[in-house]
């Protein structure tokens, strides 16, 4: 019953060991086993232990996904959710990357499903803070677009804009 | 064994956050936001702006990633000008939108054109054009014979109100050609009539035909708009 280990190697060089059907989840790990045959473990440059110890726990978690048991993918379901429940947003964040570099599915999947349910809740101001994002609406922009969704509350045909922008 | 140190840093400030690049943002988390939030975030940035109006690509992703009560949804896409509407009705064409945006119509939607919806009314003989961002309805009276319909909208001269245009198979031949006469519906007559601009081409002989956004498609004919 032995199963092929798999040792995985995280930025700052710590080693982390997982099973090779767990690490399969991975298609990054997966490719770079099948192509480089690594001896000292699969170097993961763009992971960090700290991100990567949450991804492996993540992936033994996951190794054996259950088909047709309805009281194990419960159970999974709880469980995602319990992992991603105490992690701020930077390491949220980092996960996604990490998720989206090493393409695991259903990692990336959990993980911006985190995000959009956070944003749900959000104002613009606070989305604009979580992705850092400037905003380079000039005030008239602004305005304009206030108008037009006031405007728009009121004719039912196409908007009177689109009248005085045609040359028709 | 001991797992206090996790709870310690639970809370963190919001900025700091590593970059992700807008291929995760737009194809991965924007994706699963409904609708309500989406128009919201439309004046996050430019480029979210440009994203959630424009972009011919999106409504796809967000068919997939923001499922609603099937599994097989379709979106229906149109753009009012700068506002842009998703809709996703299920496979018995009943709406399904979670949000104030349409209220739930068993009606049969046929189509859409400069962002109003039209379709048949499921309780009375008679046509609805709904527009989405007023939630106002209009409703017509349904054509006698008439099965396909298209609604024409001149966008450049909104003060001319609505058309709506139905081809009505006079009579059908045996090798499944079918001639058509045009009847065609103002708002500002509130009638319908024979088109005696459409006429110009009857009879008709029509061997596939297709309506969406005011345009009438057939395949003996060059496409024509009817206005």
């Amino acid at each position: 019953m032995s199963t092929k280990k798999i040792t995985l190697l995280s930025s700052d060089n710590e080693l982390f060991t997982v099973d090779e059907e767990a690490a399969n989840q991975s298609l990054t790990i997966k490719h770079l086993i099948e192509d480089t045959e690594p001896e000292n473990g699969v170097p993961l440059p763009q992971v960090h232990s700290k991100i990567l110890a949450k991804v492996t726990e993540y992936l033994i978690k996951h190794a054996n996904e259950p088909d047709n048991d309805a009281a194990a993918k419960e159970e999974l379901k709880n469980w995602d959710d319990k992992f991603l429940e105490k992690v701020n947003h930077e390491t949220l964040f980092d996960l996604i990357l990490a998720a989206n570099y090493l393409d695991i599915k259903g990692l990336l999947d959990l993980t911006c499903q985190t995000v959009a349910d956070l944003m749900n809740g959000m104002s613009v101001v606070e989305v604009r803070k979580l992705f850092n994002i400037v905003n380079d609406f000039t005030p008239e922009d602004e305005a304009e677009v206030r108008k037009r969704r006031k405007r728009g509350t009121k004719t039912i045909g196409p908007s009177n804009d689109q009248a005085n922008q045609s040359n028709h | 064994m001991f797992r206090t140190t996790t709870k310690r840093k639970k809370r963190k400030a919001l900025t700091g956050c590593p970059e992700i690049g807008d291929d995760i943002i737009f194809e991965e988390i924007l994706p699963r936001l409904p609708i309500k939030s989406l128009c919201r975030f439309k004046s996050v940035c430019k480029k979210w702006f440009n994203l959630l109006t424009h972009d011919p690509i999106f409504p796809k992703h967000h068919s997939q990633k923001y499922p609603i009560g099937t599994t097989n949804p379709t979106t229906f896409f149109s753009h009012h000008y700068l506002n842009v509407v998703f809709f996703f009705f299920d496979s018995q064409f009943k709406w399904s939108t979670p949000i104030s945006l349409v209220r739930c119509l068993l009606d049969m939607v046929m189509g859409s054109a400069n962002g109003l919806i039209y379709g048949r009314c499921s309780t009375s003989t008679r046509l609805f054009i709904y527009n989405p961002i007023t939630k106002h309805t209009v409703y017509v009276p349904y054509p006698r014979y008439s099965l396909r319909f298209a609604l024409v909208c001149d966008p450049s001269n909104p003060s001319l109100g609505f058309t709506m245009v139905s081809p009505v198979s006079i009579r059908e031949h045996n090798d499944g050609f079918e001639t058509l006469q045009f009847k065609v519906y103002s708002s500002k007559t509130g009638e319908w009539r024979v088109s005696k601009n459409a006429s110009e081409y009857k009879p008709l002989v029509i061997t596939f035909l297709s309506i969406s956004n005011g345009v009438v498609d057939w395949s003996r004919c060059v496409p024509t708009k009817i206005e």
